[in-house]
């Protein structure tokens, strides 16, 4: 425990301290807020009509949501992960990884510590975006529904969890950080591309849970429907978190596997 | 202490160690050999980092091969790799910090304790706030010291330690060596001998994976003692079966110091060798 907390609280320092999290960390705070400006130069239009109609209008949460949502999930579901895929190959790139084999750290210490401290350092980067973009979206808007604003954010950490915890793991199978973002980006491209969307956006179907960039949660958020059609308890959210948990698992007991065979 | 026996290690297609057999007690142990013998091979065997082909390897009773022996070895070990890189934005008193939590010193007190006082041997204490990218690179081979120091090891294994050291700091690590070999045992390798003869009392020369000598610095004089002359020639290179291990020139010719028996040509004379010969004499 002393050990992943240890690996952990430098991993933290040694992310925030590299380039890759901090231009993502950046590129989440500007493309958040880039829905303010397209908010703040919407022209008298269909949407704005839609938007002040009182019959079948779309409410300003739902506005929001939909100008927030689809930036922060590409983010969440690509970006970071593809960064954070130089964590565990970083080691033997700075000649460190001898060193530590010979510590008494066993696989899964040092997986796990790698895990978290990256969790914690993206964690932290969502977190100051939510909390900037929070604040001015309220200036903009003067009131809106909190709660369901931060369930959205706090579902796109959630997959922020999930998914760098896949990229960290699968580029942690090859020798260099090249290497690990290329791998890491083709296991996504296949992964969207080829398992399909599956279903529709009410009925996604089991290939659609499996998909790594998460199509049912995108379908959820990312939905212009008339009234305010979302509800803060959504099954397929859910359940596409339960999926998204279940494979990295799996995920991580590849990885250990592999780590332990090759020491 | 550290017992190998028939000990073999292949790369794919290299066959690094080919039938090892030493036993290491404690003190200081000098690993000499030429480039590719094997050396970094062995220590990272007897480390836990490197899973042996075939033979046994037991350090202090455990054994090596199993997942619970290489934990108990590495729990008492200060291990210092050839090639240490180091994370270019961490400071150096944040690596050594690092290094210490891995090691399983939990408290932070202690830790703070023994980082300050590593720092102190290596002296680095007021270069210790600086990130590692600005050391040169004999201070980040001193912090590659300081972090093996750390956690008191029974087991100190340094893989050509002084490698870019400057000649004052590299007497005071093998004195610094000198004395952690008087608590525990200590496995050095490296490419200078003065570093061996002034603070090794054992030694293996190690060749293509096997062991070629093995015994005191002394005994290994002692091998060479009549077979190395002194000589001096209007300029040609002695010919015959000899290995020149010095050259001068000098006003009244060239002087050369072999190791072989000169012929008759040449007025040479014995000297006392030194262990840089005995080690000559056993690469012939
Ligand atoms: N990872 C590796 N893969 C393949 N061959 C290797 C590997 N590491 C070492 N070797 C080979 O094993 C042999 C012994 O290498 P080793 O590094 O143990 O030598 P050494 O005595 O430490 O040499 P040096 O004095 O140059 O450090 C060499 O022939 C080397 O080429
Ligand atoms: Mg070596």
């Amino acid at each position: 425990m002393q050990n992943i907390l240890g690996i952990a609280r430098y991993e933290f320092r040694l992310q925030w301290r590299g380039r890759s999290l901090r231009v993502l960390a950046l590129t989440t705070l500007l493309v958040t807020c880039a829905g303010l400006l397209i908010w703040n130069s919407l022209p008298e239009g269909e949407l704005t009509q839609r938007l002040n109609a009182t019959e079948g209008g779309i409410s300003t949460n739902v506005m929001l949501t939909f100008l927030t949502f689809p930036a922060l999930i590409v983010l969440v579901v690509f970006g970071f992960p593809v960064g954070a895929s130089e964590s565990l190959p970083a080691d033997r790139h700075y000649g460190t990884l001898e060193l530590i084999e010979s510590l008494p750290v066993t696989v899964s210490e040092y997986l796990i510590g790698k895990l978290v401290g990256y969790w914690a350092a993206g964690g932290s980067a969502i977190a100051a975006a939510f909390v900037v973009n929070g604040v001015l979206w309220w200036l903009t808007l003067r009131s809106y529904d909190v709660l369901r604003y931060a369930e959205m954010w706090v579902v796109a950490a959630l997959v922020l969890i999930i998914n760098t915890g896949i990229g960290i793991l699968i580029g942690g199978t090859q020798p260099n950080r090249i290497r690990a973002a290329a791998l890491v980006i083709c296991v996504f491209i296949v992964s969207t591309l080829l398992i399909g969307t599956g279903g529709s956006a009410q009925q996604p179907t089991l290939m659609g849970f499996i998909n790594l960039a998460r199509i049912p949660i995108i379908t959820t958020y990312v939905n212009l429907a008339p009234n305010d059609e979302l509800r803060i308890v959504s099954p397929p959210v859910y359940l596409s978190l339960v999926i998204g948990i279940l494979e990295l698992l799996l995920v991580f007991s590849g990885a250990f596997i592999w780590r332990r065979r090759s020491q | 202490m550290i017992e190998i026996q028939a000990l073999t290690k292949s790369y794919r297609d290299v066959q690094a160690l080919r039938g090892m057999s030493l036993e290491i007690g404690a003190g200081m142990f000098g690993l000499l050999g030429p480039n590719g013998a094997g050396k970094t091979t062995l220590m990272r065997v007897i480390a836990g980092l490197l899973r042996p082909s075939s033979g046994s390897v037991r350090v202090f009773g455990e054994d090596i091969t199993t997942q619970h022996g290489k934990l108990a070895v590495k729990r008492q070990l200060g291990y210092l790799p050839q090639e240490l890189g180091l994370y270019p934005n961490l400071t150096g008193h944040e690596f050594l910090d690092y290094i210490g939590v891995l090691k399983g010193i939990s408290d932070k007190h202690e830790r703070a304790r023994q980082v300050a006082e590593v720092l102190e041997v290596v002296r680095l204490t007021d270069e210790a706030a600086r990130r590692l990218k600005t050391y040169s690179g004999g201070m980040k081979r001193r912090i590659g010291i300081a972090q093996a120091l750390l956690g008191y090891p029974k087991l100190l294994i340094v893989d050509e330690p002084t490698a870019g050291l400057d000649p004052e700091e590299r007497v005071r690590f093998r004195n610094l060596l000198a004395d952690m070999a008087a608590r525990c045992t200590v496995i050095l390798s490296t490419h200078v001998i003065e570093d061996i003869s002034h603070s090794c009392n054992d030694l293996a020369i190690i060749r293509e994976g096997r062991v070629l000598f093995r015994g005191k610095p002394s005994d290994l004089i002692g091998q060479a003692r009549g077979q190395v002359y002194s000589m001096i020639t209007t300029g040609e290179r002695p010919s015959g079966n000899l290995t020149v291990v010095s050259t001068l020139q000098l006003q009244e010719g060239v002087q050369y110091r072999v190791i072989g028996t000169p012929d008759e040509r040449y007025t040479a004379r014995s000297v006392e060798p030194s262990l840089e010969d005995g080690y000559m004499l056993a690469m012939r």
